[in-house]
């Protein structure tokens, strides 16, 4: 018999032998198995010979005790590649690696967009890759105490072995951790660990450092480093900048966080799957809607046709995402012109239509901000009365005449094209090398939007255009953002008139709280307003997610900060931060 | 009779209807409660509704709050508005320390209050006042801009209850300087006594792990036992090794004293000698027979602590 079998050969065997180990067929479509040596020439392959330009997600996974896995193959590290030309899924890689010394090659010379997420990787799962230009850690600090996304690292407060809650409620009374913790307060201390002794190590934020020449070289000048935040007004919330300057020119910034980490994905994995809901509404704070539509989306591709949504759960859905959208944008124009020294009075406009949609949120949701309304398979709650109709006196009547109103006094504003025409360059090509995805891509002219490059939920009903604008600049994300709110309008009208009746929630769907997907990983993704929002989830069959990753737009869009910003003023690298838009309840999660 | 009047500081008439009496913590209190300027300064989602509240529908500036100033030396009012976690609880106290008294602190939302959702995460503190007085706490998650205001009211209540003879600033004694926390290996409290109690806890901790070790006998390179202690300095009179093939007992002095993770090489065979200072020759038989024994590490109970055993080797 095993004659007769055809082995057709494993992908890339004719160009690179021995690169791809094996090709493995998981929930949602195939994946390479890639040796840990050959990864960066195949991956430099399939940048340019196959047209895969993007590193979306990049992430870490410790199968530490997960079936079939042994301490050779504990570690995987996980590649989702996209092509921006020709759109579609993503490629998928894998590298594993053993135990006891988990090492493999940086991507940073293939694709510089894995900086943040490497270090991300090493910093959270003690992974190492070799010639990463700075291989610290960035969300906790210097001297931490182990890598917390280790399944062998126990959390201060649950030390048992099954999560989620067994540990907090002994004899079925409600006892706070904290109190039976033998420190008093949260905290982990290394076996033998003496703080009387210990010393705060001194942590260096190398920033590429040259002999301050000034800029004709005639003079000899001094090279200034300035720290911006983690608190400081225009930072956005609690983000740091260290920017090296030579009088007001940024010679080097290096991005520091990590300052609002609340270890959103150690809990994702001691949440049931329903229960992560409600902590994805807190990662964009200010767009909870999507975060809910993409996390369900990628819940459902686990979970199978059954938990599909109905018809007008869709609509429902795409509805909310594009108010979502609305509400983004709105406030990241008022912020931005916050940051360009217009203060409060832009955002103030800006802000009102807002809270209008926000009050839409509240009466589907019963929350303004942190709204929890999507379930797998549909929506929580139908549409109430009356809601239909005032939403489209909204979107008909109101929104557009607010966003020609922005317009009028903002795009054509003197000032604001002075600061912005120009500022933070970014090449398209450096845009996709960087990992940048959303108005931060478009905006250097590259029209990648998911909603057409790989269409989710019911997008391909809708006729809408691409914003993308080429100027490269900040002004041209600024622009982004007032156009994608007119197609978002678009959208609207559409999604309002065609909405049909039914049911909100597949059958199967109907009050399931705890759901038990087969074994199996997935990738679901969305366009959401801050860029590429995905979650890549690896189920091993239990009520609750093995791994639980969320793939940040605005963190990973960081990559391109410090490039963006050097040559610019000092001034410049705020409104280039808030032209990126982040979030910080993402950044650091 | 009139004359006097006008010269003994009653008003002139004509001032007369503009003259209020009151005490001076009654100015004093109603001048602080409505110009009273938070610092800018958000940490999480609910900083959103903390700037929604400044905006027109809600408009804080109502209540004399809307200066809102980036500096903490300019600002009276630290508002925590979101999750605090280790990482960025050390400058919060910086902060603090930098603001002048008289100076307040809203707990806002649950996660400033007692750790929220994130409670109990590896870098989430479990509410702010645990490094910090907190004068009003607003629950929700997030509050809405109408809960936050109800706060300021509340915190302007509590402005009417304190008078100036009795605020702690205006005492001699008072600095108002709290420790800041540092980050090492988990956040510390650097406050000296948490700080023992730490070390405390800690000695605690590793001496009961110590003392339930006992020294262990392992096999050395050739015709060589390695006696580690992971425990606690122990004192070895009366212990011995002992061989079952060639039943020799090796008996370790008075006195022989192995410190806690100390560590002593025996050697046997024809050609033992004590290679090094302080390595014990046993004997110059063969205790390391070469058919296969086994070695006991035998306390002065006579009970065996560690024993070891091996196969013939066919060397
Ligand atoms: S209380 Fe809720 S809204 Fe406020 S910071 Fe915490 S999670 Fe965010």
């Amino acid at each position: 018999m095993s004659e007769e079998t055809v082995v057709t050969p494993l992908p890339y065997s004719d160009v690179l032998p021995g690169a791809v180990l094996a090709e493995e067929t998981d929930l949602d479509g195939t994946s390479l198995v890639v040796a840990a040596d050959k990864l960066p020439e195949l991956a430099r392959h399939l940048r340019d010979v196959e047209g895969l330009d993007l590193l979306s997600n990049l992430t870490a996974v410790d199968y530490f005790g997960y079936k079939g896995r042994t301490a050779e193959d504990r570690f995987e590290v996980v590649y989702h590649l996209f092509s921006t030309e020709k759109g579609g899924g993503p490629t998928v890689l894998r590298v594993r690696l053993p135990e006891n010394n988990p090492v493999l090659p940086t991507l940073v010379d293939v694709y510089r967009g894995a900086d943040l997420q490497e270090r991300e990787a090493y910093d959270l799962f003690g992974i190492r890759f070799l010639g990463h230009p700075a291989l610290r850690r960035i969300l906790l600090w210097e001297g931490f105490h182990g890598h917390p996304m280790r399944k062998d690292w126990q959390e201060p407060y649950y030390e048992a072995e099954s999560k989620p809650f067994k540990s907090r409620h002994p004899d079925g009374n409600y006892a706070w951790a904290e109190d039976r913790n033998p420190w008093g307060s949260n905290v982990q201390y290394p076996d033998g660990f003496d703080p009387l002794t210990w010393q705060e190590p001194v942590s260096q934020i190398p920033l590429q450092s040259h002999a301050g020449n000034g800029a004709s070289g005639m003079l000899k000048t001094d090279r200034l480093i300035v720290n911006m935040g983690p608190q400081h007004p225009s930072t956005h919330g609690v983000f740091r900048m260290i920017v090296e300057l030579e009088g007001e020119t940024i010679m080097a910034l290096e991005p520091e966080m990590g300052y609002l980490h609340r270890n959103h994905e150690k809990i994702g994995e001691r949440n049931t799957y329903l229960m992560n809901m409600p902590y994805t509404d807190r990662l964009d704070y200010i767009s909870s809607m999507s975060n809910n539509l993409a996390y369900a989306i990628a819940v459902e591709k686990l979970l199978g046709e059954e938990y599909a949504p109905t018809e007008r759960a869709e609509y429902i859905r795409v509805i909310m995402a594009e108010l979502t959208r609305i509400v983004n944008h709105l406030f990241s124009v008022g912020t931005f012109l916050n940051d360009l020294g217009a203060f409060f009075t832009p955002l103030l406009y800006a802000v009102r239509e807002r809270e209008l949609i926000l009050d839409m949120f509240e009466a589907v949701s019963g929350s303004r901000m942190m709204c929890n309304y999507l379930r797998f398979g549909g929506v929580a709650r139908d549409l109430p009365d009356g809601w239909l109709e005032q939403c489209k006196d909204l979107v008909f009547k109101r929104l557009p005449g607010k966003i020609e109103e922005l317009t009028t006094y903002l795009t054509g504003n003197e000032i604001l094209q002075e600061r912005c025409i120009g500022v933070g360059y970014l090449s398209p090509q450096d845009a996709i090398n960087l990992s940048c995805t959303g108005p931060q891509l478009r905006g250097s002219g590259v029209a990648y939007d998911i909603r057409r490059a790989e269409p989710y939920s019911i997008y391909d009903r809708f006729e809408f255009d691409i914003a993308a604008f080429n100027g490269c600049d900040v002004y041209s994300r600024f622009l982004v953002r007032m156009e994608e709110m007119r197609q978002s309008v678009r959208i609207l009208e559409q999604a309002l008139k065609q909405i049909p009746e039914g049911p909100i929630q597949s059958p199967k769907g109907q009050g399931s709280y705890v759901v038990r997907p087969p074994v199996g990983t997935v990738y679901g993704r969305i366009e959401s307003p801050k860029g590429e929002l995905g979650f890549y989830l690896v189920s091993d069959g239990s009520g609750n997610p093995f791994r639980y990753r969320v793939r940040p737009p605005s963190y990973i869009n960081l990559n391109a900060l410090g490039p963006m910003s050097i040559g610019n003023k000092v001034a410049d690298c705020v409104i280039i931060l808030g032209g990126i838009d982040i979030v910080l309840g993402e950044v650091d999660r | 009779m009139a004359e006097n009047t006008s010269t003994t500081g009653v008003a002139p008439e004509e001032l007369s209807d503009n003259i209020l009496i009151t005490t001076v913590d009654s100015v004093y209190n109603l001048a602080r409660s409505f110009s009273l300027w938070p610092m800018t300064f958000g940490l999480a989602c609910c900083a959103i509704e903390f700037i929604v509240a400044g905006t027109a529908r809600y408009d804080m500036s109502r209540f004399g709050m809307e200066v809102a100033r980036p500096s903490p030396r300019q600002a009276d009012l630290l508002i925590i508005s979101g999750t605090v976690t280790k990482k960025m609880v050390v400058p919060i106290v910086r902060l603090y320390n930098q603001m002048a008294e008289p100076r307040y602190v809203i707990s806002m939302g649950a996660c400033a209050t007692g750790g929220g959702p994130f409670k109990e995460g590896y870098n989430v503190v479990s509410g702010i006042d645990k490094f910090l007085p907190v004068d009003v706490y607003v629950p929700g998650c997030p509050p809405t801009p109408e809960a936050l205001i109800h706060g300021f009211i509340t915190l302007h209540k509590k402005f009417k209850t304190q008078s100036v003879r009795t605020v702690p600033w205006y005492r001699k004694s008072y600095t108002g300087e709290t420790p800041i926390p540092a980050l090492g290996p988990d956040i510390i409290d650097t406050n000296p006594d948490a700080l023992k109690r730490v070390r405390d806890v800690n000695m605690t901790r590793l001496m009961a792990s110590r003392a339930a070790a006992a020294p262990q006998i392992s096999l050395g390179d050739a015709d060589t036992i390695v006696l580690r202690n992971p425990g606690l300095t122990a004192d070895l009179t009366g212990w011995t090794l002992q061989s079952s093939a060639s039943e020799q007992t090796y008996h370790f002095p008075a006195g022989f004293v192995l410190m806690s993770d100390g560590e002593v090489r025996v050697h046997t065979g024809p050609g033992a000698t004590s290679s090094s200072a302080g390595d014990i020759v046993w004997t110059t038989e063969a205790a390391l027979g070469g058919d296969g024994e086994k070695i006991s590490l035998v306390n002065a109970e006579g009970a065996a602590v560690s024993v070891i055993e091996y196969e013939a080797t066919t060397a």
